[in-house]
């Protein structure tokens, strides 16, 4: 069924950017903060292990009921996945993914309400313009047009140097490539399963 | 995990469609390492955790994007329609008041449209929509659903599958919003917003002013080479 949309979903409320999201992500000083973490992401846990074994109740070729040791090779898998070096990766990726997408999306909402903004100016100074050189309005008005222009530069300088939509598309395209091939990894699917061998090889 | 690793993992994703086939079975890992239970296990993980889960994704996504369009081109063209019958009656009004409403209009409709070309929602539900029907396709070619499907081989071959629709979406989507061409609502309020600024009468500064608005500020930030090659390259 198609979900019921209100305002709130539009872009300029739901997908507004924020004041500031952290570029560099901090690991929880707990493990079990880490666990739900990443449970959270929808990674594969020990939870749902467990939780399969009292849903499914499934028997080894004996016919004997299975604990949740005897799920050797998934609980080796997620060692080595969970391991921080690959789950530590993934979570600093999709920070930084997180941070310069905001930081593009807040670059171009003020680039455009300085553009208006200068749009504006401009034209209140050419309203003014028969007003004598060094009347009020006409200082006043070429002031406001003059900052007004100088940050619109200033924010197509930044938005060029800082490349926030690159550094966004980089991250993301990092993270998603993380997430896929921690779910090939755990099948043992191609193309990445031959590396399988050696990454257990090289963590034990 | 070094650098160097993430980077390959990045290539790896970046490979061309044609690539990302579903594995002949001679290319299949599938060393009957999983016991039987693990291998039910991971095909319901799998289906739960990520299929279905990215599934609702795009679809909710899609929606969202599709909404955003619809709303941005009502309300652009609104405005315009506002900013041209203002233009109108701008010659029966005297004072700077209207020149400024009438100038102001458009410059919002033109920010509006150049929120088009920022969150870029009509190329996104495009791919989407192309993403979640591939998708939709394989869960019945590889019988996902089958619970006689739990032979390691063919999960993994179906979790592969699955895999290379989501590699191809997440190649695709930087490289179609960073070079994506001006159209759909887009190029129709463009064109309107044209046909507003040739009736309005206002310095051609500022009529300059408020076009290279709308163009969007990505065409404006680009440099000339990043114009002549618009192609993201995957990971560098």
């Amino acid at each position: 069924m198609a979900k019921r949309r209100g305002i709130g979903d539009l872009f300029f409320i739901k997908r507004r950017p924020k004041w500031r999201i952290a570029k560099e992500w901090q690991r929880p000083e707990s493990d079990d903060a880490l666990k739900a973490l990443i449970a959270a992401e929808d990674f594969v846990t020990e939870d749902d292990i467990t939780a399969f074994i009292e849903r499914v109740r499934p028997k080894n070729e004996n016919g004997r009921p299975v604990a949740l040791a005897d799920f050797k090779t998934i609980l080796s898998d997620l060692a080595i996945l969970h391991n921080f070096d690959f789950i530590g990766e993934y979570f600093k990726n999709n920070q930084a993914s997180q941070h310069y997408q905001n930081l593009y999306y807040r670059y171009n909402w003020l680039f455009g309400t300085f553009a208006v903004l200068t749009t504006l100016a401009t034209v209140l100074t050419l309203a003014v313009a028969g007003s004598p050189a060094n009347s009020p309005e006409r200082m006043s008005t070429a002031i406001l047009a003059a900052v007004m222009g100088a940050m619109t530069t200033f924010l197509g300088t930044r938005m060029r140097t800082v490349q926030p939509q690159r550094r966004w598309y980089t991250h993301r395209r990092r993270t998603e490539a993380l997430r896929s091939h921690y779910f090939l990894f755990l099948a043992h699917a191609a193309p990445i399963a031959a590396q399988i061998i050696s990454a257990r090889a090289s963590f034990t | 995990m070094t650098t160097a690793q993430v980077e390959s993992i990045g290539k790896t994703s970046a490979s061309t469609a044609e690539t990302r086939q579903v594995p002949a079975e001679s290319e299949s890992f599938a060393t009957s390492e999983h016991e039987e239970y693990e291998t039910t296990f991971i095909k319901e993980s799998y289906i739960h955790k990520r299929y279905d889960r990215q599934l609702a994704w795009y679809e909710d996504r899609v929606g969202e994007f599709e909404e955003n369009s619809s709303f941005t081109a009502l309300v652009s063209g609104i405005l315009l329609a506002i900013a041209s019958i203002a233009a109108a009656f701008s010659a029966f009004v005297d004072g700077g008041w209207a020149q400024i409403v009438i100038t102001v209009i458009p410059s919002a409709a033109a920010t509006l449209v150049s929120a088009q070309q920022i969150y870029g929602w009509d190329r996104q539900a495009g791919l989407y929509e192309e993403t979640i029907s591939r998708l939709k396709d394989l869960r019945g070619k590889l019988k996902l659903d089958n619970p006689a499907v739990d032979n390691e081989r063919e999960v993994a071959d179906a979790v592969a599958a699955c895999e290379a629709v989501f590699s191809s979406e997440s190649d695709q989507w930087g490289q179609d919003v960073l070079q994506s061409p001006m159209q759909d609502n887009r190029t129709v309020l463009l064109e309107q917003l044209d046909d507003t600024l040739e009736q309005i009468n206002l310095p051609g500064e500022v009529k300059q002013r408020i076009r290279k608005l709308a163009e969007g500020s990505d065409q404006l930030r680009r440099t000339p080479t990043e114009v002549a090659n618009p192609v993201e390259p995957p990971v560098s």
